[in-house]
């Protein structure tokens, strides 16, 4: 848990010094001709978050190590994790392949390998997500989603 | 009396649109759709409002927004079934209603548990609307006079309550309220036309979009949380049947118990029109206090029924309550009353003062819809609680991957995008990693909302004043405001010190 705490805040004390520069770049003035300078009001609120996650990484690194960790146990990480790496294998997907296919694949993969379900389910899941979200959104909403790069030269999706 | 007069007229002008027939029926859907999402741990309110945001362009704006609030007074209702038949909480604001609701139902009465929630639901929103009805025409008259230096201090002040009166740490509240805000700033400047945090990409010129951000934050960090423990698998079977006789107890213990009721709805109310607050913890407030005053505090944790009454009037008066702000100052009480401003956003109006004395239809529409979907939650839940508790009960394999689907989808939705697909998914491993660290997601919530009215207010005030900020303790309500709001973000500092006050008195009076 304390070496989590401290990669967290050490991420918004690098994400406030990039903040810091660009409000440099921009000008930081609070009187410019149109009022205060673009980076004014950035830089102000970069100072605040470096400030605010210098003091949660101090009190990180002075915490004693205990017992108490990130995950409860090995099993709650593999459980976080998949499903992690599933829904960015999906996002990865929908950007490469499009969004039924996607769909598709994910919800198939998903109620296979990690929700252990019966045949039925793992092939009926698939077909009435993709067929719902088709309808939903391309019919009902007027939404159109991203389509596959075969979909220029004829593929139905 | 003139000022109630016109609140009475205005309300009756508000039932005429949430009572016509489009009204209903999106007023009942999102009510049964909020009741979905209440009693679905993976998906909470807010979430459920940001993923279903594209579905209220379908339709006029007045009753877009009336579907909206319905979704989340239907998750208010909905988080009461899974916490008393299952001990999990599908929202937070219904943790509280374990401690007493999941025992009576163990021992047997789970139709009295489920009825009395539900009507201290009902009560709690009704005295909660009525309150708002009689409070936001003379707020918004009152804010009228407001000018940039006034609305920013009364930014800071909505910024200072979740600091001073957050439970967790300071630090990280601010650091989040800080994160929130720079989110906003990314993209083009409003004002001088250049971009900003962009680094020469042309997908973070679009900015950051609060939609996808709060989907992924409170929507995939908890399925994220929830994977951990595969909540769906270990489900006691308690039946949630109610009859005639339940309705019947419920109702008269209510009755019996009306100072515990008008009690927990007040007090709920007023901390939830505080923005740094909201429903959860005007639940556990309501619920400690009534066991505090109570004449026999051995019996809460046992399953008593005042344990139920007192959280639950609480929790659903807060709702109702971080509405008033939301729509006579433009500040949103919670992070779900944060979601219901993006979406006034979304139709083209600016929340506040002046959108409250213009947009009569569109503003006294949704404060009479509180009443009409108060009830339409009433019957669904009586009638359908079995059903509504059965959706629990749908394997966790099928409702994760359909849920994953959906918060990505509804992320892509708002602007057709494929960025914003992308901050689903960093957001929701952020808001995970957060959540686990206990960082408090609802400060960046809101300081995603209110973080270009906060900018321009500023900037505004700043040229007011030539650049001085001296401008902002010139004026006296500006003055006031952020005196109190310094006091607020200064809070957490003094705690050690009252601590060691206390300390050094009690070996004295001891």
């Amino acid at each position: 848990m304390r070496t989590a705490e401290i990669v967290i805040a050490l991420t918004f004390i690098g994400l406030g010094i990039v903040c810091l520069m660009d409000a440099l770049r921009l000008g930081i003035s609070a009187v410019g001709t149109n009022g205060p300078q673009a980076g004014f009001i950035i830089f102000w609120l970069g100072i605040l978050q470096l400030l605010m996650a210098g003091v949660i990484m101090f009190q990180g690194l002075r915490r004693k190590k205990t017992e108490e960790t990130f995950f409860i146990n090995r099993e709650s990480m593999i459980g976080a994790g998949y499903v992690a790496l599933t829904s960015g294998f999906f996002c990865l997907m929908m950007q490469l392949v499009g969004t039924y296919i996607a769909i598709f694949v994910y919800c198939l993969v998903f109620s296979w390998w990690l929700g252990k379900c019966r045949w039925f389910t793992i092939i009926a899941l698939p077909v009435i997500l993709t067929v719902a979200f088709y309808y939903g959104f391309e019919q009902g909403l007027m939404i159109p989603l991203p389509k596959s790069p075969w979909y220029v030269l004829g593929f139905p999706v | 009396m003139e000022v109630l007069a016109e609140s009475i007229r205005n309300l009756m002008v508000g039932f005429g649109v949430a009572l016509s027939p489009l009204g209903i029926v999106f007023v009942t859907l999102g009510c049964i759709l909020g009741l979905v999402v209440g009693v679905l741990p993976g998906l909470g309110g807010t979430a459920g409002v940001a993923l279903l945001l594209p579905l209220s362009i379908l339709v006029p704006r007045e009753i877009g927004i009336m579907f909206l609030a319905a979704i989340y007074w239907g998750a208010l209702y909905g988080g009461v079934i899974t916490s008393i038949l299952f001990a999990i909480p599908g929202e937070p604001w219904s943790v509280a209603l374990i401690f007493d609701g999941y025992p009576m139902a163990k021992k047997g009465n789970p139709g009295l548990a489920l009825s009395a929630a539900f009507f201290s639901s009902f009560f709690g929103m009704v005295i909660g609307a009525i309150i708002t009805v009689l409070a936001a025409l003379p707020i918004a008259l009152f804010a009228l006079r407001f000018g940039p230096p006034e609305m920013f201090a009364i930014m800071m002040l909505a910024f200072s309550t979740f600091v001073g009166l957050g439970r967790g740490s300071a630090w990280k509240t601010l650091l989040c309220t800080a994160f929130g805000l720079l989110l906003t700033t990314v993209g083009l400047d409003i004002v001088t036309g250049q971009p900003r945090l962009t680094f020469g990409s042309i997908m973070f010129l679009s900015g950051f979009h609060f939609v996808p951000v709060t989907v992924g934050l409170f929507g995939l960090g908890e399925i994220l949380v929830n994977a951990e423990e595969r909540i769906g698998l270990k489900l006691e079977k308690i039946a949630a049947r109610m009859g005639k006789k339940d309705f019947k107890d419920g109702l008269l213990s209510l009755w019996q118990r009306k100072w515990i009721t008008i009690m927990g709805t007040t007090l709920g109310f007023f901390i939830g029109v505080l923005p740094g607050t909201g429903a959860t913890p005007a639940s556990f407030v309501g619920y400690g206090l009534a066991k505090q005053y109570s004449s026999d505090p051995d019996k809460y944790g046992e399953g008593t029924i005042e344990g139920i009454i007192a959280p639950q009037s609480a929790a659903q008066s807060a709702g109702i309550g971080s509405i008033l702000p939301l729509v006579t100052l433009g500040i949103p009480g919670s992070p779900t009353a944060a979601v219901l401003m993006a979406a006034l956003f979304m139709y083209g109006l600016w929340p506040g003062p002046r959108m409250f004395i213009e947009e009569t239809e569109f503003v006294w529409g949704l404060i009479a819809s509180l009443f009409i979907a108060n009830a339409v939650c009433l019957i669904i839940c009586l009638a359908g609680a079995p059903a509504l508790a059965a959706i629990m009960r749908v394997p966790w394999g099928i409702l994760t991957p359909i849920i994953v689907v959906a918060l990505v989808m509804g992320g892509y939705a708002m602007r057709n995008f494929m960025f914003d697909v992308w901050q689903v998914f960093v957001f929701g491993v952020l808001g995970y990693v957060m959540k686990k660290l206990k960082y408090p997601l609802a400060p960046l919530a809101v300081a995603l909302v209110l973080g270009a009215m906060t900018e321009r207010d500023l900037r505004q005030a700043l040229i007011m004043g030539r650049g001085s900020p001296a401008i902002l303790f010139e004026r006296p309500i500006s003055a006031t405001v952020l005196v109190i709001a310094v006091l607020l973000f200064a809070a957490p500092l003094m705690k050690p010190v009252f601590a060691k006050i206390r300390a050094a008195r009690q070996p004295k009076a001891s």
